[in-house]
């Protein structure tokens, strides 16, 4: 998950979130979201 | 100078000697000497007769040694006989006779002296002799006498059976020939310091038999200083039987320590499952760039990887000594922990040395046993929220792994009770954790000190010695 790029990390977010992936997956995405403190570009998007 | 000129009583002589002397007459006393009358009890000149003071059983032989005599002239040898003192006591003698001619008959001259205490001794030496040599025959143990280089003088008889070699086999060896080359070292620097210190020592090596099998043997040596001559004893047992079970008990306290740990390692491997699983149906979506996620997807599966290996490694029964670098063995041991420390929240602090190896003689799996054990003691004795400081370092030719946490502390009166098996300070410990952990140290020549102040924590310390790649040949 680190490796990820921040905007690909945003995107798998959203896609997750759109096809009802597991719980625990959009979970574990929000924490690494958070760890980069880009919870911002979430909310505003959602 | 003749004897005639000097006068010689010869008499006198034979009435001074020390030795019993009769002169007979057939079967008739007609001399006795003082001495005679005092070994078989009489008063001087009492009237002895040959019937009553020889014993029963030497009748008849006597009879034909007094004819030979007189009949051939010749003496007769010397023969040991009992007789029979005037108040019943039969005493062992030593007699020989020879023709005494007197005035144209042949008469005998007999001589005899009191043998009994001699015999006595001669019985209790061999009863002794005997007593050694039924002991030596039967004891299970190998007792041998070795020199100072280590040579065997003597082995027990029961060298054949437990070691497959007649102790004559053996004799002028060296055991050292015959010990598991990565047992070897120790066992001489332990002979060396036996016959140094003089102290007694007990040490545990692996000896080929004459089949070639490897025993394991437990030998305790002593210095026996005897006159001038400095020997070692030894006493060697067979302890195959009693090292498998330890080995077992190893395994089995392993076992337990996984299971344990399972609940933190699952938790390990779902977080990097659950991202695999969420990316695939990212992939399978095909909203998004396939390549993007191949990096993710490598790194998260190689983490499983790792952990399932780490694990793998760790449930592995062996006991081969190897090299090894106990910073790298503290390293995966805390990779393991992490989850189960987290779910604690208790930090774990670990710094190594400036040193990044350090090189001690072991196996990996073993020393991981023991450093799972204190690690996770430390754990369970922290405070939710605690910290547990780990540090690595090399003191005096050891490597030093110290375990800190800050706990409730041990109290002064358990912590000497610590290591028994069955002692435990947990309410659903066994007790057998910690006391696998220090037999494993001490096979690795190592050793466990705790320091605990109660209210403040405790601090674990391993030490081992060091592994140095040039050590001289002894």
């Amino acid at each position: 998950m680190e490796h990820l790029s921040d905007e690909l990390l945003i995107e798998s977010y959203k896609k997750a979130n759109e096809l009802h992936l597991s719980k625990e997956f959009i979970h574990l995405i929000e924490r690494e979201i958070q760890r980069r403190s880009l919870s911002h570009k979430i909310r505003y998007s959602s | 100078m003749s004897l005639e000129e000097n006068n010689i009583d010869f008499i006198q002589m034979v009435e001074n000697s020390l030795s019993a002397i009769l002169v007979m007459h057939n079967k008739e006393v007609i001399y006795a000497n003082p001495i005679s009358y005092e070994l078989l009890g009489y008063e001087p000149n009492e009237i002895l007769v040959l019937d009553r003071f020889l014993h029963p059983d030497y009748h008849s032989f006597c009879r034909k040694r007094l004819d030979h005599i007189y009949t051939y002239r010749k003496p007769v040898k010397l023969m040991e006989q009992k007789m029979v003192k005037k108040d019943g006591a039969i005493i062992d003698v030593e007699v020989k006779a020879s023709p005494y001619i007197f005035n144209g008959k042949v008469l005998a001259q007999v001589h005899f002296q009191d043998i009994t205490s001699r015999k006595l001794y001669e019985q209790k030496l061999k009863n002794s002799e005997e007593k050694y040599r039924i002991i030596s025959k039967n004891v299970t143990d190998v007792i041998s006498e070795q020199s100072t280089k280590g040579e065997w003088l003597y082995l027990s008889p029961s060298s054949k059976e437990i070691l497959g070699y007649d102790p004559d086999e053996l004799l002028g060896k060296s055991p050292f020939e015959f010990i598991h080359p990565d047992d070897k070292r120790q066992a001489k620097d332990t002979f060396c310091s036996i016959v140094q210190s003089q102290t007694t020592k007990t040490i545990r090596f692996r000896f080929m038999k004459k089949s070639g099998d490897y025993i394991w043997l437990e030998s305790r040596g002593k210095v026996l200083c005897r006159r001038d001559c400095k020997t070692v004893i030894t006493d060697s047992r067979d302890v195959s039987e009693q090292m498998e079970a330890e080995k077992r008990l190893r395994q089995s306290e392993k076992l337990a320590i996984i299971g344990e740990l399972s609940a933190g390692v699952v938790h390990e491997i779902r977080n990097p499952l659950t991202s695999i699983k969420g990316f695939l149906q990212l992939m399978q979506a095909g909203t998004i760039n396939t390549t993007d996620y191949i990096q993710i997807l490598t790194t998260e599966v190689e983490r499983i990887e790792q952990i399932s290996n780490d694990l793998l490694a760790f449930a592995k029964p062996s006991d081969e000594l190897k090299p090894q670098n106990l910073v790298q063995i503290m390293h995966d041991v805390i990779f393991l922990m992490r989850g189960q420390a987290e779910r604690k929240h208790v930090d774990i602090d670990w710094t190594p040395s400036s040193d990044s190896t350090l090189t001690i003689l072991g196996d990996a799996s073993q020393l991981k046993q023991v450093l799972i054990n204190i690690v996770k003691n430390g754990i369970e004795a922290s405070k939710d929220g605690g910290k547990l400081k780990i540090t690595a370092s090399k003191t005096n030719g050891h490597a030093v792994i110290e375990i800190t946490d800050n706990g409730e502390g041990i109290p002064a009166d358990k912590l000497a009770k610590i290591g028994q098996s069955f002692f435990t300070t947990k309410e659903k410990g066994t007790g057998l954790g910690l006391m696998v952990s220090y037999k494993i140290v001490k096979n690795h020549h190592g050793k466990i000190t705790i320091d605990s102040k109660e209210g403040e924590g405790t601090t674990f310390r391993l030490h081992f010695p060091l592994f140095l790649k040039k050590v001289k040949e002894v």
